[in-house]
């Protein structure tokens, strides 16, 4: 044994030899690249002309960029709704999905087939669905929709509202999911719900690993199906849970795709996100300093919201 | 692998110890928790189930580790042996990897060669300088583009050029040049025009000028100004358009006007307008007189037909808040609240694309729009059925307004910074920029000239019907264009959300005010940034 425990020089240079492609890459396409957009973050750089070292100016002008500021409330209000209610969705899909049932493999691939889709052509198809006129969501909606109007307006009318609320009620309309900023974010928000395959197969494996020896146990104390569910199941899948939600939280702030193809983030800037104003001001308007100094703000904010994820991690998560 | 089964863990390594400095010594080190030669990460714990024989050597005096083609296992019956799993991954890398290296070594013999393409008869161009051109064009244009440069490809020996069509060529370009790989020829229009110049992206065309091929007076003043910005030529026109009003007659008669009589000003269409729009029997819009949204792609120009000069070409400064600005854009805001907000955004979502028999103007939905001179190309193609029954005539202005007012943009070709054949690409414009080949390509494309000079063969040749009209348009005084500003990017986006915020509602006086502040601002940011390079002046 004590043979092996010295290292010669030859060892060094094979793992050294072994390593140096992973070091070398690491170093030429991820560390000198943030070095650079660093760099560039403090000057005014187009890319086709040398920068110019502005100092800060390029932070302190994103304070008083109001698409930036639109961008960030976006982000914000997308990250902060859709991310509970993504892992909701999929730990939900999952519970069901984990129900001994014969037909649960084809249940677990229709649930996992909208992620195979590239997002892109998710996007397309969505905004025919969502048309206000050819759209089949509105086809369904309106009658019904209109249906409820009309019984709102009478109950309004017994009630003695205005002329104008009751006319408003005898009109309503199936929502133009697309036009109206309001309605644009949530649908945005909905199609996020579309591809959480993933996370549920994340969430079944969780599943998978929880002792049975628990239930058993918990069953022998009395515990019914809710209980078994909220102090065996929940408590055991918090690592799970924790594991998606960082990612949820990283992968909102990086939300581009779909708002770009969909709504190109209108109308006005409803729906303009962080990441596609980023590639708006480096790509269109050629500011690719702004753009680096933004990328650099948006690693420390979801940086920070990570570390404060791990730090209140210690407060929910039970390892086994 | 608690409970779990894997041949690799029931592995007995032999008493004899690898070579200091061999992988696996390297490997043994590994702190696995075990005093045994294990895998690292595959420590065994406890006895495995079965009855295996572990059999195993290892070649250690080739420093190698070769372990899976020497590792044996006398496995129960119906588990593959490692000796059969050896030998299958063995093969398989094999087919993998001849699978690579067979395309490589043929990719390197007989594949493609810098200077030697195929054209579309098959032949070789061997000992040609290939010029690379990228266009933004699809379809007819692309066609007719692709009729000039064959002629061209036909007219010489040394010269061969590569058409590249490509959508959202700008930022491609953009990058190319950044990147230090761009074509030798680029089209663009105007809007970018004021980026590539600041950032110097573009080479000068002063040779041709020198050479006497084209001059300031060989162009309309705005198609010069467009082209040469400084007074420095960087770029040539190829296909120039200029607006007008289409209005389908049919329409007209129906709602009782006089389909051969269009609105001359403002007042009169909305007159008309408001005639011509159909509501449905549920209060829904079925047909609209006119909408300034459809199509949507001058919603920052519509003061250029109430009087506002969008560009002070002396004082560099936008003018984006006065009067005309404002007068122009509550009319603009006022569609809406005539129409019903919602009725309206309902009406607009039914909409096909442009290039469609679902265009509104084309299926009937909208009569009246403001289209270009290539408009009349696409009525022949997606509904034949209107061609006679539609007029162009100059978009109506407010009284007081110069009847002449209009909006003009321009294709363009110019040669990227870092161009690789950059004389070659030179004498590829000169001879497009040629009256005979200039008047080819508009007139494939139903446009009008950028030339001043236009020969009888062109209006002859040209099948559309309004191209007299289109080419007078052109040299009219009134026209405004994008100027070559480097922020004129986020000027348009930003104009753009101050539409959109006025349509929906907003102030349009406070709202126009806040975009002239915002855009004051980024000017004088931009001029900031330039007067901190040591070399650098104000690009405006």
């Amino acid at each position: 044994m004590a043979a092996y425990g010295r290292i010669t020089l030859r060892d060094q240079f094979t793992g050294m030899a072994f390593a140096l492609p992973f070091i070398l890459g690491v170093a030429i396409l991820l560390i000198m690249p943030l070095g650079l957009s660093l760099y560039y973050s403090f000057c005014h750089y187009t890319m086709l002309t040398p920068p110019i070292w502005v100092g800060d100016q390029n932070y302190r002008h994103l304070l008083s960029d109001h698409a930036f500021i639109r961008a960030l409330i976006n982000t914000c209000i997308f990250s902060a709704v859709s991310v509970p209610l993504s892992l909701g969705w999929s730990l939900l899909l999952a519970l069901l999905l984990n129900l001994p049932n014969r037909l649960r493999g084809i249940y677990r691939t229709i649930v996992f087939l909208p992620s195979l889709l590239p997002l892109v052509a998710t996007a397309v198809i969505w905004r025919w669905m969502l048309s206000p006129v050819h759209g089949p969501v509105n086809l369904l909606l309106r009658k019904p929709v209109e249906f409820i109007g009309w019984c709102a307006a009478d109950v309004a009318k017994a009630l003695g509202a205005a002329p104008a609320t009751i006319g408003h009620l005898q009109n309503l309309k199936p929502p133009l999911w697309l036009s109206e900023g309001r309605w644009a974010m949530a649908t945005i928000i909905f199609l996020s719900l579309w591809g959480v395959g993933q996370t549920v197969i994340i969430f079944l494996a969780g599943l998978g690993e929880v002792p049975q020896e628990l239930y058993e146990s918990a069953e022998l104390d009395g515990a019914g199906s809710w209980r078994r569910l909220r102090h065996v199941t929940i408590p055991m899948l918090t690592p799970v849970v924790f594991f998606n939600l960082v990612m949820g939280i990283i992968g909102s702030w990086q939300i581009f795709d779909l708002p770009y193809v969909m709504t190109q983030g209108g109308p006005g800037r409803a729906t303009l996100f962080y990441s596609m104003y980023l590639f708006e001001a480096g790509f269109q308007q050629l500011r690719m300093g702004a753009a680096c100094a933004m990328a650099w703000v948006q690693l420390l904010i979801i940086l920070s919201l990570t570390l404060l994820a791990f730090w209140s991690a210690r407060k929910w998560v039970h390892y086994r | 692998m608690h409970g779990g089964y894997s041949p690799l863990s029931s592995l007995k390594w032999p008493a004899s110890q690898p070579p200091a400095g061999s992988l696996l010594a390297a490997i043994r080190r590994y702190p696995n928790g075990n005093d045994d030669w294990r895998w690292p990460l595959a420590p065994p714990r406890g006895p495995l189930p079965g009855k295996l024989a572990p059999r195993c050597s290892a070649n250690w005096r080739s420093g190698r580790p070769q372990l899976s083609a020497d590792i044996e296992l006398a496995a129960p019956a119906g588990y593959i042996s490692g000796s059969m799993k050896s030998k299958w991954t063995k093969w398989t890398s094999r087919v993998v990897a001849l699978a690579i290296i067979i395309p490589a070594i043929y990719l390197l013999i007989f594949g493609p060669r810098p200077g030697s393409y195929r054209r579309a008869d098959g032949s070789q161009i061997r000992k040609r300088i290939v010029v690379s051109f990228w266009e933004s064009w699809t379809g007819f244009e692309a066609r007719a583009m692709d009729r000039v440069v064959r002629r061209f490809n036909r007219s010489q020996s040394k010269i061969y050029v590569r058409v590249v069509e490509m959508s959202n060529p700008i930022t491609k370009s953009l990058i190319s040049i950044a990147g230090g790989d761009p074509p030798d020829i680029i089209a663009l229009w105007s809007q970018p025009m004021g980026q590539f110049i600041a950032s110097n992206a573009l080479v000068p065309l002063t040779p041709l000028i020198n050479r006497h091929i084209v001059g300031e007076h060989s162009f309309p003043a705005w198609i010069w100004r467009l082209c040469a910005p400084s007074g420095v030529l960087y770029t040539l026109p190829a296909t120039p358009e200029t607006n007008a009003l289409f209005w389908n007659k049919i329409l007209f008669a129906r709602a009782g006007l006089n389909p051969n009589h269009p609105p001359r000003t403002i007042a009169q269409l909305d007159a008309m307008a408001t005639k011509l729009t159909v509501y449905g029997r549920r209060g829904q819009l079925k047909q609209v007189g006119f909408v300034p949204n459809a199509p949507d792609w001058w919603t920052g120009q519509w003061g250029v037909w109430f009087g506002n000069q969008l560009y002070n070409y002396r004082t560099h400064q936008f003018n984006l808040d006065t009067p005309a600005q404002i007068k122009a854009y509550r009319w603009y805001a006022s569609w809406p609240k005539k129409l019903g907000p919602n009725r309206l955004k309902l009406f607009e979502s039914g909409f096909g694309q442009f290039a469609s028999p679902d265009n509104p103007f084309m299926d009937g939905r909208v009569a009246m729009e403001m289209q270009g001179t290539y408009f009349v190309q696409f009525i022949q193609k997606y509904n034949h059925h209107l061609i006679g029954h539609y007029g162009v005539a100059p978009f109506p202005t407010v009284s007081g307004c110069p009847r002449a007012a209009n909006w003009g943009d321009c294709d363009m070709w110019g040669i990227p910074r870092g161009a690789k054949h950059m004389k070659a690409a030179m004498k590829v414009l000169a001879f497009f920029i040629q009256q005979r080949n200039i008047e080819y390509l508009n007139e494939k494309q139903f446009k009008a000239t950028p030339l001043m000079d236009v020969s009888p063969e062109f209006f002859k040749n040209n099948r559309n019907p309004f191209i007299r009209e289109f080419q007078r348009e052109l040299t009219s005084p009134g026209i405004q264009t994008n100027p070559a500003s480097p922020i004129m990017a986020r000027v348009k986006s930003e104009v753009l959300l101050a539409a959109s915020r006025m349509w929906n509602g907003k102030s349009v006086a406070k709202t126009l005010r806040h975009t002239q502040h915002m855009v004051d601002r980024w000017q004088r940011q931009e001029r900031g940034f330039y007067a901190a390079s040591a070399a650098g002046e104000p690009p405006d």
